[in-house]
């Protein structure tokens, strides 16, 4: 008898919850999407005030919300991650590549857009084709790449001048001309001086970031080698004769004393401190836009100048070039997301950032209305760069899920060459070792 | 009858009150430990599907250079932290309480480095102090002195342990403060009168009365100094070559940078094992853990 009641019961209970659970379904199929989500990376103090009207104009334009979130450079990543892994990742993100690989990679959490990406999108924003490349894994694109972020090799033209340099200031800043690791050398040592008499080097030619734990330094060298650092199929090419070259390049600067003591530990922003104070002559981190900025508020600043990079002693003329880009996490509103891509991107706000931020166009905009000499000739040497053959090797970040982590070892590596723990050749073994390594972990 | 009655709803009282906290503590703390450990024994990267790999993650650890390097820098932070905090901020207090008029001030004084944002701590000894261009290099060099390099790999590690102390010593002062305020006046005046020095004093009345201060401080910072983390994330990234690298900086880095999930909750699994044992040794050499 009660077993006979279960059975009614279970039976009412399908036989209730059915209609429900189709409607559910049903109501799903045909759900609107009334809202997405948007974190970005903040490209300035205020980007929420910026970007803001954009979202505001999207809503009117598609009755779509869109909920913004400005995540920290430093943890936004773990953030990102963390809301993949409970299962409520962001619809869209403002990133970089070394953000989006892993994702790809290890949780298959990123849309590809290749079908979304038409010929007329590409005329309009993939003015250059670098960009989109870095993007690209495994024969899929991930992200539209957005703004670029030249990081300029730069001089302080007027410590060259008092050391007599003047030939080295033409050469360096003309696109048809080279100079040579060598040359770089040679006039470090030049430049490193004792300008006060008191028996004290006060000035110095360079000041290589070695504290930093980000890619940009190590890449600023290791590209214009026009080494790869993982190929396209997978296989590990850092550790050989670049890498070594990098290494003794820079050991060889510490050695002569053309760096002030404590490069190892010396973070981008002391490093960059130093050369706007006029202690250091030579620097890979121009800072363009922080410049103006000073300039415009009456500092009275020495001649900086853009540079072209060096030749490596391999003949390439590599270069660190930043594109970040847009992405979709979505998965239950691509074309919203999609939507709301080309909506961003066709804002006329990011004129200004281009300016105030010291962006560089990927297409589409263009940054004629800045007046600055400077910020001119710095658009100049980015586009004779992407002009020039020689210049071929103009890369982002490395373009592998491990490669953050191959990162962290060349830079592990790097400063133990500095600090006198390794020779460089050892360090080269030991990172193309740990390289592996960090490869093989993420492919089994 | 009445009295089980009223037992059972005190009883029931009592839980409720106490229920929230356990609720916190359950979920902030026993929830992920086990979740911790469970993972240890997977492959997982983070926002994938964990895998289940038995011990491989364990084995890995043996051979793990860079694991063995965290563990030994961690356990070279707690050596020099722990014994320095606990002595240091013992002295401090004692030097804060023998000031009778202007105890309130240098109660305020000591406990505002605690105060500093951890970021700008870290800014401030890092670029302030530390660097080749900083405070103490300045005066070195203008006295004409060979210049230190604080976070060369050689002494990174005093560097930070130097200014973890600088921001916790107030803290920890402040517990040994409050227990020598509970240490009644009597003692020390019959102390006096029976003709004892300062230093008996301090031997045979501060010291014994403060045993379980010390054994709770001494917890804490073994436990503090297992979980230095921010000031190496703000001031070193654990580098130079891995010279200021902890174990819960290094899992922090397999998790969440090398999408290495289940080989960072191994380290941080092992890491919490350490700190139990390290803390029931604690205990049983210090004395009697009734008096916590």
């Amino acid at each position: 008898m009660l077993a006979k009641v279960r059975v009614v019961v279970l039976i009412s209970v399908i036989a209730g919850l059915a209609p429900l659970m189709l409607f559910a379904s049903g109501a799903q199929e045909d759900e609107q999407v009334d809202s997405i989500s948007f974190w970005t990376f903040p490209l300035r103090d205020s980007m929420r005030e910026d970007v803001t009207p954009i979202l505001e104009s999207f809503t009117e334009e598609t009755g779509i919300e869109v909920e913004l979130n400005v995540i920290p450079w430093g943890q936004g990543q773990d953030n990102i991650l963390a809301a993949i892994a409970a299962g409520d990742p962001p619809d869209v993100v403002y990133t970089t590549m070394s953000r989006v690989l892993p994702l790809v990679e290890f949780g298959d959490a990123i849309r590809p857009l290749d079908e979304k990406i038409t010929d007329e999108f590409k005329e309009t924003y993939f003015a250059n084709p670098s960009s989109i490349n870095n993007y690209s894994w495994k024969g899929q694109t991930y992200a539209v790449p957005f703004l670029g972020g030249p990081h300029r090799w730069g001089i302080n033209v007027d410590l060259f001048l008092e050391a007599g340099l003047d030939d080295a200031v033409e050469t360096m800043t003309d696109p048809e001309a080279t100079w040579t690791w060598d040359d770089f050398r040679q006039w470090a040592s030049e430049l490193t001086r004792d300008t006060s008499g008191n028996g004290e080097i006060d000035q110095w030619g360079y000041a290589y970031p070695g504290g930093s734990t980000q890619a940009s330094p190590i890449l600023r060298h290791y590209w214009n080698t026009g080494g790869e650092i993982v190929d396209s199929d997978g296989n590990v090419r850092v550790g050989g004769d670049e890498t070594v070259a990098v290494l003794e390049f820079l050991r060889g600067l510490q050695e002569d004393g053309s760096m002030p003591q404590g490069v190892e530990i010396m973070s981008v922003s002391e490093s960059n401190g130093l050369f706007n104070e006029g202690k250091v002559a030579i620097t890979s981190h121009l800072e363009v836009p922080s410049l103006i900025a000073l300039k415009a508020s009456g500092e009275d600043l020495p001649d900086f100048r853009v540079v072209y990079p060096p030749q490596s002693p391999f003949g390439a003329r590599g270069s660190f070039f930043a594109w970040d880009a847009l992405a979709i996490l979505s998965e239950d509103a691509v074309d919203e997301s999609w939507a709301f891509i080309e909506h961003y991107l066709s804002s006329e706000i990011w004129e200004e950032f281009l300016v105030e931020v010291g962006l560089y166009p990927v297409g589409g905009v263009g940054p004629d209305m800045v007046d600055d000499p400077l910020y001119q000739q710095a658009l100049e040497v980015a586009e004779g760069i992407f002009a020039h053959d020689d210049y071929s090797h103009v890369r982002h970040e490395v373009l592998h899920p491990a490669g953050s982590q191959i990162i962290r070892i060349m830079n592990s590596h790097l400063q133990s060459v500095l600090s006198g723990a390794e020779s460089p050749e050892e360090a080269a073994d030991a990172i193309r070792e740990e390289a592996i390594s960090a490869v093989e972990q993420t492919e089994s | 009858m009445a009295n089980t009655t009223l037992r059972t709803r005190n009883t029931i009282i009592d839980g409720a009150f106490l229920l929230p906290a356990l609720l916190l503590l359950v979920v902030f703390r026993l929830l992920p430990g086990m979740f911790t450990a469970i993972a240890s024994f997977t492959k997982w990267p983070v926002i994938g599907s964990p895998e289940f790999i038995g011990l491989a993650n364990f084995r890995t650890l043996i051979e793990d250079t860079h694991f063995h390097q965290a563990l030994f820098n961690t356990l070279h932070y707690s050596a020099m932290l722990i014994p320095v905090l606990v002595a240091g901020s013992l002295a401090l207090a004692l030097f804060i309480v023998s000031f009778v008029r202007a105890q309130a001030a240098l109660k305020m004084i000591h406990y505002l480095p605690m105060v500093i944002p951890l970021s700008i701590t870290a800014v401030i000894w890092k670029v302030g102090i530390y660097s080749p261009f900083g405070a103490v290099n300045q005066i070195l060099s203008e006295l004409g002195m060979q210049q230190i390099q604080f976070l060369r790999a050689d002494y990174a590690r005093q560097s930070i342990a130097l200014t973890m102390v600088w921001r916790q010593l107030g803290f920890w002062a402040l517990m040994y403060i409050a227990g020598l305020s509970g240490i009644p006046r009597s003692f020390y005046e019959s102390a006096v009168v029976d003709g004892a020095t300062y230093v008996q004093r301090f031997f045979f009345i501060t010291w014994p009365l403060l045993k379980p201060v010390t054994l709770l401080v001494t917890i804490l910072t073994t436990i503090a100094s297992f979980r230095v983390f921010g000031i190496v994330y703000a001031m070193t990234g654990g580098g130079p070559s891995g010279a200021t690298k902890t174990l819960l900086y290094y899992s922090y880095e397999l998790g969440w940078q090398d999408f290495r999930m289940g080989y960072g909750s191994t380290v941080a699994f092992v890491f919490l094992l350490i700190v139990l044992a390290l803390n029931a040794v604690q205990r049983w050499l210090i004395g009697d853990s009734n008096d916590l």
